[in-house]
């Protein structure tokens, strides 16, 4: 009994700071080791692997994203606008508004991580829909603050011939070094 | 980690100031704005970016540099199933092998970036690669397989390419050092040279310098830590004071501080420099992730500077903190140990008394909780009940969870590579179940669209019939065949009349017409002089018939063929129709493909309950024996508060008994000095 309280006794002078803690011991670092390696072990027997399970569901994931475009979006009729940014400094994007035959077809808020991820390269799909072939137009409107703190408002606008094939836009941000200014267009991708 | 699963030890542990723990801790709770640093330094060190030329890596990038890995593979494989990424070599394999580590699937981007490496790329591809190898296999534990890989980076281009990289191999250097070499010099040598080639703003460079400190701590080289250690808070305090806006690695820094000045006040104490470790830890926030160690350790120094009163207030308050915290097991006891030193035999009586009868309520509340335990109660310790399984957790750039504990006790279990892994997996195998779930919707409403698409399919082929119907197609048929039948027989025939022109046929009817009225007019002079005169127009007729019999002819049957190629056209036309209207070839594949998808789903599902089940069960293991580690050691101050209880119950006992005995003794003499007086 005395022995027991001596061993609690000496945890407590090591709290009480008359010895100097340690930092794990080998032993418990081995564990530990080990311990990750076998969590990690691909080969680990489990129902079936997680890594397994995600594949299988980007798969399933990618063929319903193809059977939803296929669904409400055929080929014939299918018709896509991208947005990019190419450098961005004399913008701040704030929001777009698409309109199509006149019908406003899509507008968008953007966060702050939608422009990072445009200010690198990235392009946004703004509207996927359909048309019928044909002659159209597409009048793209963006709010923003561009240089010098300024509240900037961007129009353009693109008469266009839907044939029978997916049509696929981009709208283009661009910055123009000749007047320090920030330009918007439409191209067409075949 | 740092909580050892030994079940054999009798005393209780010595868990405070682990410094070694406390790093591993700091580096899980706190890895996900290191790693993130990938994407903070491209966005300010990125040359303008060169523009997509394939519309659907475009989307791919949109998705990945929001961190959305999900979406962006799910998109990539998509490109890949329409033909492919065009136009930007083997760059799209880096990045999805990036997706993939950062969603969790370690060996299926080892397997790609193997591949890029495979293949003919740029010395810069090449470098990235190698680098996430390095990664994977540094993640993995792997460290000589990690240096291999390391081995191959081109530092400088690495550097050149992407400065967050270059940051990352270099901590990633020093932190392989630490782990594997055995000689501390050597380890010392090359942690000193990663952290000069880290620039001193970084966070980085603060983790290495905490990681230099607790090697001189290992190695007993105590003065040159504490000096070490006073520097890197200072260091710390500037770069607090000069912080930008990124809330993220301001709460980090600052917890990084705290962490500091902990370890920084537990070395005072071991040097017994009471006063300084008194004014060090004083400065940890009440609201720190370390408040708990922090108020113990403040009641070491405030006991050894003879603050009894401090010391206790200290204790007391950790009293009311919630029970889970391994570090407040040590504090019952502490109290009545420290009123025993204090000379108050009384106090200290009851204040084991106390303590044992908590001991006891607390080694039953966890036996309880223990065989209570559920995955909710962990989650809720966690503060991610709400949230788990949804994109409001945040995950670093390689899977793993930016958890903030509600309660601090389970941060040392959160420390645990082995419990982070298994938390990441849960949270993700839930994430699985979400998506799951929305596609079952998503499959609802594919089906409802099929059953619109079929409708509307019936209605049309309905208003068909019914125009088709009020056409006539089939007499037009037998009109056609008719006509064909009669210019053939006129061919065979050489039927001149038949093949005459309008003008000619209503000549012809109006001479019928004059023969008529001639028959019924009266014989006579006049009657002759008619008849020649028709003759002569007769003879004119015939002529004017005969003249022109080959353009009728060629006429008459250029629109009969002409016919009967309109005729063939709608044949087949209204054939077409007919199939069209007999068979939903293109409807039935779709609706095949939703069948097959829904199939799939549901196995998904089932292997996704076995997956989440076991993920759970691991999960909870991990906290009951945790828990029943706890245990054990309550047992053993329970033990060992009643030991003391019964030690000073009997010395006090004695003390009265000898007290009483000089009493009667006392008493005895004046008795007898009486009676002798007397």
């Amino acid at each position: 009994m005395k022995n027991r309280e001596l061993n609690l006794i000496k945890v407590l002078l090591l709290a009480l700071g008359l010895l100097i803690p340690v930092s794990l011991s080998a032993q418990e670092t081995d564990e530990k080791l080990v311990g990750a390696e076998q969590i990690l072990d691909p080969d680990k027997p489990v129902a079936l692997s997680v890594e397994a399970l995600k594949k299988k569901v980007i798969e399933l994931n990618r063929d319903l994203f193809i059977l939803e475009e296929d669904l409400l979006f055929p080929a014939n009729t299918q018709f896509v606008v991208y947005v990019s940014l190419d450098t961005g400094k004399f913008l701040q994007l704030d929001s777009i508004k698409l309109t199509i035959d006149e019908e406003v077809v899509a507008a968008h808020l953007y966060t702050e991580s939608q422009t990072k991820a445009l200010h690198n390269g990235g392009m946004q799909r703004l509207h996927i829909g359909n048309l019928k072939s044909g002659e159209h137009q597409m009048v793209v409107v963006l709010n923003g603050v561009g240089p010098n703190n300024k509240e900037l408002r961007l129009a353009s606008d693109l008469n266009f011939e839907k044939g029978s094939d997916i049509k696929s836009l981009e709208i283009r941000i661009k910055d123009e070094s000749s007047n320090y200014q920030p330009s918007i267009s439409i191209a067409e991708w075949n | 980690m740092p909580v050892s699963t030994n079940n054999n030890r009798t005393e209780p542990r010595n868990t405070i100031f682990g410094v070694g723990s406390v790093v591993i801790l700091l580096l899980c709770l706190l890895s996900f704005p290191v790693l993130s640093e990938t994407y903070v330094t491209k966005e300010t060190t990125e040359e303008s970016p060169t523009r997509v030329r394939d519309l659907s890596y475009g989307s791919v990038l949109y998705e990945y540099y929001q961190g959305h890995a999900f979406e962006a593979l799910s998109l990539i494989n998509v490109a890949k199933h329409k033909g492919g990424i065009s136009g930007h070599g083997d760059h799209p394999a880096l990045v999805e092998g990036g997706l993939m580590l950062s969603y969790g699937m370690a060996q299926e981007a080892k397997k790609r970036f193997e591949s890029v490496l495979k293949d003919q790329v740029s010395a810069s591809h090449k470098n990235e690669a190698w680098f996430y190898l390095a990664k994977i296999f540094y993640l993995q534990q792997a460290f000589q397989s990690s240096i291999e890989a390391i081995r191959h980076v081109d530092k400088a281009l690495l550097k050149q390419d992407d400065v967050g990289l270059y940051h990352d191999l270099v901590y990633m250097e020093g932190e392989i050092s630490h782990r594997t070499v055995s000689m501390v010099d050597k380890v010392d040598e090359t942690l000193q040279h990663q952290i000069t080639l880290l620039d001193e703003r970084l966070l980085l460079q603060s983790y290495l310098r905490y990681n230099q400190v607790v090697m001189l701590v290992d190695d007993g080289n105590i003065e040159q830590a504490i000096l070490s250690l006073s520097k890197l808070v200072s260091d710390l305090v500037v770069k607090i004071d000069s912080w930008g806006t990124d809330e993220n690695e301001l709460t980090e820094l600052i917890a990084l501080k705290e962490q500091c000045l902990l370890s920084l006040g537990q070395l005072y104490l071991g040097q017994s420099r009471a006063q300084e470790a008194f004014k060090v830890i004083a400065a940890i926030r009440k609201g720190s992730v370390f408040s708990d160690q922090a108020l113990f350790s403040y009641s070491v120094a405030a006991a050894n500077l003879g603050e009894f009163g401090l010391a206790l207030s200290a204790l007391n308050q950790l009293e009311s903190r919630p029970r889970f915290s391994p570090w407040l097991r040590q504090v019952p006891y502490a109290t009545a140990y420290l009123y025993e030193n204090l000379n108050e035999p009384e106090l200290a009586l009851e204040a084991y008394r106390i303590a044992s009868k908590q001991y006891q309520r607390y080694s039953a509340e966890l036996d309880a909780e223990s065989q209570n335990l559920t995955e909710e109660k962990i989650l809720v310790a966690l503060n991610i009940e709400q949230t788990i399984g949804t994109q409001k957790i945040q995950t670093n750039a390689y899977g793993k969870l930016n958890v903030s504990p509600a309660d601090f006790g389970i941060a040392s279990l959160l420390a645990s590579e082995t419990f982070q892994h298994d938390l990441s997996e849960l949270h993700e195998l839930y994430q699985l179940k979400t998506s799951l779930g929305r596609w079952s919707n998503q499959l609802d409403s594919f089906d409802e669209m099929m059953t619109v698409r079929n409708q509307l399919r019936e209605q049309k082929i309905e208003r068909s019939v019914e125009k088709l119907k009020a056409q006539n197609a089939d007499q037009w048929v037998v009109g056609q065949v008719a006509i064909s039948n009669k210019i053939d027989a006129a061919l065979d025939s050489e039927d001149v009349l038949f093949f005459m022109g309008q003008e000619q046929k209503d000549y012809y009817q109006r001479i019928r017409r004059v023969h008529d009225n001639l028959a019924d007019f009266p014989e006579g002079d006049q009657k002759q002089q008619y008849l020649e005169k028709i003759s002569r127009i007769d003879s004119y007729f015939s002529w004017w018939v005969t003249d022109t019999y080959g353009v009728n002819r060629w006429q008459a049957q250029k629109q009969s063929n002409a016919l009967s190629r309109e005729i063939e056209a709608f044949t087949e036309h209204r054939k077409k129709l007919d199939r069209v209207m007999s068979s939903n070839e293109r409807n039935d594949a779709l609706a095949e493909r939703i069948t097959s998808g829904r199939q799939r789903l549901t196995v998904l599902g089932q292997d996704l309950d076995i997956s989440l089940n076991e993920s759970r069960q691991r999960l909870l293991e991990q906290v009951r024996t945790e828990l029943g580690v706890q245990a054990a050691e309550t047992r053993t101050y329970l033990l060992a508060s009643r030991e003391a209880q019964a030690r000073l119950s009997d010395a006090l006992y004695r003390k009265q008994l000898n007290h009483t005995e000089d009493e009667m003794v006392g008493k005895d003499e004046v008795q007898n000095n009486k009676e002798a007086t007397q």
